[in-house]
């Protein structure tokens, strides 16, 4: 049903026929309600400033909206290049203008430039991003929708005398497809009126060769179309930003003070700040808004929506809906979604058993290595706990020789009794070592060494009176004897 | 002590001419004969310049020297320099002055920080100042030392750019891969871009920077404490206003009357010998008119030795090595190791002492017990 209506429509659909009016029915106050309901809303401008450090960025603006715009120094040394938006409520008679400049901080300093255009152009996308995201929502507030848009660059070029520089082209090239680019020569205070001359042929001829859309002043209103003519011709304009005053004459302007003269920044001779300030302000600045809305941001609108799948009209002419479209692929998005999440699951599920395993096997591994330790401690212990019966044994045998010997003694001469005892502590000295040796419970030895040093030799006088245990195992020489 | 006396007061009166001629020795003259040995020889200065295309150093060593010494130079366009490579180009001019013969070569490092990457582009200048040292090297070390050329360079204007706050990353990374082997004298190009206020603060900063980063840049020599006054706050003022703020021009003016050499401007005319306008004539007097000389033997004495040194060291490293390797200079084998291996003979023997005090001590415990 509805498509058939939409069909009637569409063909009975006429030329607009053209009638005069008999008297004044008063639609031409249409633009001035206009007019109104804007200047109660409030003008926002968004200005991006990229160029040098300390090429003139922030003086220019403070020069160009008559204020001071609380910046500090950048320093050299910035890793990479980042955006610094600042935003400001200015108001001008009755006309409430919300200002935001963003600054490319760090710009031009780095050694390796080769990737400083990215986040200018991150940054840029970033807010049609916002933008557009505003336009597709359901409940939607445009009208009160704080537009972040760039509205126009300002690149600011260094005032060599010889060309662009090759970043200038680089990030300008990447640029001008995003958003109006207006390029300036900064510090122009240091060309002198022949050698800019030269400069601005070369950069334009250059900015032509290498296929640089910049922007263009509007020249289909008849309104403005002359004086932006004549502008398009000063392009570059090469200004000069100054916040001090200066008496010249008997009037405070804002001027540079050299010791050989005085530069100022609003005479036509000196620089092109007064036509810089007329077209950027005071005659395009509606003109840039409209620029940025109805070109650069429908590009990427456009480009945006055709990556996500959406198309114009499809195959068989029938138009897609966009709400259609928006749901098939959410659609599709989810079941995407749900596949990766069972994919991930799974892949979870896998690793934690093979984690699993691989601690059940080392555990099993843990107990088989304690088992046989357990086991080696015990050999050896059993090892130890003979010796220790052997060694009491020996003790024991060598106590009863003793006493055989000193009874012995006690009736023959003292000099044949010598080796037998040497040779038994010669053993004894062995075992001990052996003892020391297997690693084992230490208290042992030690007790062995101890029962060694607490048995009285009780030998007569040819056994030399020696202090330490140890020197006494040590000096003490064996011979053969008899046991 | 009367006889000396009297000697003072004969040479002060130069009446008793023959008895004079006997007490003269006449090594005063000394001064004189260098002077025309010097002159009958001729001189030479190598002069190196660097710093990014546009910042002006065509037109200052021109300025200088008065001479056109870039008659057909191709500038290339912004397209050609996203890639460019830096080059070493030479320019060599015979100047003659009141019969003093100058030989004059001018270093030019076109393409020096031009390129979107410029990481190690100051690598080509080091290769070539090392290029010059190793040819010297050589000729020094040769058996016919006749005739050697000096194509050190004595000297390297380095220009930094007043359009920003202080020194760059690409400024600071020359300036330390160079200055141990070139005296660099640094420069604010393009000075009539500052008022005097900020010219004074981006010297300041600079210096800081330069402090901060341990640049080594060329230091004016001492001027002894016997020279007179004037001499003396000249010097002052000298060291003062350094880094230099230049500006330079081809072009001659008319200005109150008079053709200088400046830039002609809708606001007023600069004049680049006017000491208030620039520090042209400062710069060139310590370049040319004082410390040529001074350049020259630092260059000799300092950056020379300090290469020559390394490079000894350098080959016989490797002579140890490698022994069948050939080498040009005769070398006598160094009766001392070098640092490194020095350090590591004191850590081992510290070791061994502390092992051997270790060893003694158990040895005692064991007695003891």
């Amino acid at each position: 049903m509805a498509a058939t209506d939409l069909e009637r429509f569409s063909n009975a659909e006429p030329e607009p026929r053209s009638l005069s009016l008999g008297g004044h029915v008063g639609f031409d106050s249409l633009p001035d309600q206009l007019v109104s309901k804007s200047v109660t809303q409030g003008f926002s401008f968004n200005i991006l400033c990229v160029g040098e450090t300390g090429i003139g960025k922030s003086t220019l603006m403070n020069t160009l909206f008559n204020t001071t715009f609380e910046t500090e120094e950048a320093s050299h040394h910035e890793e990479c290049v980042r955006l610094w938006p600042q935003t400001y409520d200015l108001q001008e008679s009755n006309v409430q203008l919300k200002l935001t400049i963003v600054d490319a901080v760090g710009f031009g300093d780095q050694i390796n430039k080769d990737e400083s255009y990215r986040p200018i152009v991150d940054y840029i996308d970033a807010q049609f991003e916002n933008y557009l995201q505003e336009e597709l929502k359901i409940r939607r507030s445009l009208f009160d929708y704080h537009d972040t848009r760039i509205h126009v660059c300002l690149y600011f070029i260094t005032p060599t005398g010889h060309s662009l520089k090759s970043l200038d082209l680089v990030t300008m090239k990447k640029l001008d497809s995003k958003v109006n680019i207006i390029p300036i020569i900064a510090k122009a205070d240091t060309i002198s009126k022949s050698e800019l001359h030269k400069f601005k042929i070369k950069i334009m001829g250059e900015l032509v060769s290498n296929g640089v859309q910049i922007y263009q002043f509007p020249t289909d209103d008849e309104a403005v179309a002359e004086i932006n003519a004549v502008m398009n011709a000063h392009l570059p304009f090469a200004v000069v930003g100054s916040t001090e005053e200066v008496k010249v004459g008997n009037k405070l302007v804002r001027a540079r003070q050299y010791p050989w003269g005085v530069v100022q920044v609003e005479n036509e001779n000196h620089c092109d700040f007064v036509k810089l300030r007329e077209m950027l302000i005071r005659v395009n600045m509606e003109d840039l808004r409209e620029q940025t809305h109805s070109r650069h941001y429908e590009l990427y609108r456009r480009c945006k929506l055709e990556e996500m799948g959406f198309q114009d009209s499809d195959g068989d002419s029938q138009p897609f809906s966009l709400q259609e479209t928006y749901e098939a692929k959410r659609k599709e998005f989810l079941s995407e979604l749900q596949r990766k999440e069972e994919e991930m699951r799974q892949m979870f599920v896998h690793k934690v058993k093979e984690t699993e395993l691989e601690l059940k096997e080392k555990e099993r591994e843990l107990h088989e290595k304690f088992e046989h330790l357990k086991r080696v401690h015990q050999e050896e212990k059993r090892k130890v706990e003979e010796k220790r019966r052997e060694l009491e044994e020996e003790t024991n045998a060598f106590n009863r020789r003793k006493a055989a010997v000193e009874a012995l003694q006690s009736q023959a001469l003292p000099a044949t009794s010598q080796q037998p005892l040497r040779k038994d502590k010669d053993k004894k000295n062995r075992s001990d070592i052996g003892v020391q040796q297997s690693g084992m419970s230490l208290s042992n030895s030690k007790v062995m060494m101890t029962k060694a040093s607490v048995e009285p030799l009780n030998c007569s006088s040819w056994w030399p009176a020696i202090q330490c245990c140890s020197c006494l195992v040590r000096d003490a020489t064996w011979r053969e004897g008899f046991l | 002590m009367s006889t000396g006396l009297r000697y003072k007061s004969k040479l002060a009166t130069p009446e008793d001419k023959q008895d004079i001629d006997k007490q003269y020795v006449g090594f005063a003259t000394l001064p004189s004969q260098v002077h025309r040995k010097s002159v009958k020889k001729g001189f030479d200065f190598t002069l190196m310049v660097a710093g990014e295309s546009g910042l002006g150093k065509s037109t200052l060593v021109h300025s200088l020297f008065l001479t056109d010494l870039y008659k057909e130079r191709k500038l290339l366009s912004a397209e050609e320099r996203i890639s460019q490579t830096v080059e070493i180009l030479k320019h060599t001019v015979d100047i003659e002055e009141k019969g003093v013969k100058l030989k004059l070569t001018i270093v030019d490092t076109p393409g020096f920080g031009d390129a979107v990457n410029n990481s190690e582009c100051w690598k080509p200048i080091t290769d070539y100042v090392d290029q010059q040292f190793e040819q010297y090297f050589r000729d020094e070390s040769g058996l016919n030392r006749k005739n050697i050329q000096d194509n050190r360079v004595h000297c390297c204007l380095y220009f930094i750019s007043p359009f920003g706050h202080g020194l760059r990353p690409v400024d600071v990374g020359f300036m330390k891969a160079l200055h141990e082997k070139v005296n660099i004298v640094p420069l604010i190009a393009k000075a009539d871009c500052l008022v005097p206020g900020e010219i004074r603060k981006l010297k300041e900063r600079i210096r800081e920077e330069i402090d901060k980063f341990g640049i080594h840049v060329y230091q004016f020599p001492e001027c002894d404490s016997d020279e007179d006054e004037d001499f003396k706050q000249q010097d002052r003022e000298l060291k003062e206003s350094a880094p230099f703020a230049v500006i330079g021009s081809n072009t001659v003016v008319e200005a109150k009357g008079q053709r200088v050499r400046g830039r002609l401007y809708p606001w007023g005319i600069v004049e680049v010998e006017n000491q208030a306008h620039c520090d042209f004539v400062k710069l060139r007097n310590m370049l040319i008119r004082t410390h040529m000389h001074d350049l020259k033997d630092v260059t000799c004495d300092v950056h020379y030795e300090n290469y020559r040194a390394h490079c000894i060291q350098q080959m016989t490293s490797k002579l140890t090595q490698d022994s069948r390797m050939e080498s040009p200079i005769p070398i006598l084998p160094l009766p001392t190791p070098d640092a490194e291996t020095e350090k590591l003979i004191r850590m081992k023997d510290e070791e061994l002492r502390r092992m051997q005090e270790m060893l003694q001590k158990m040895k005692q415990q064991m007695q003891d017990q």
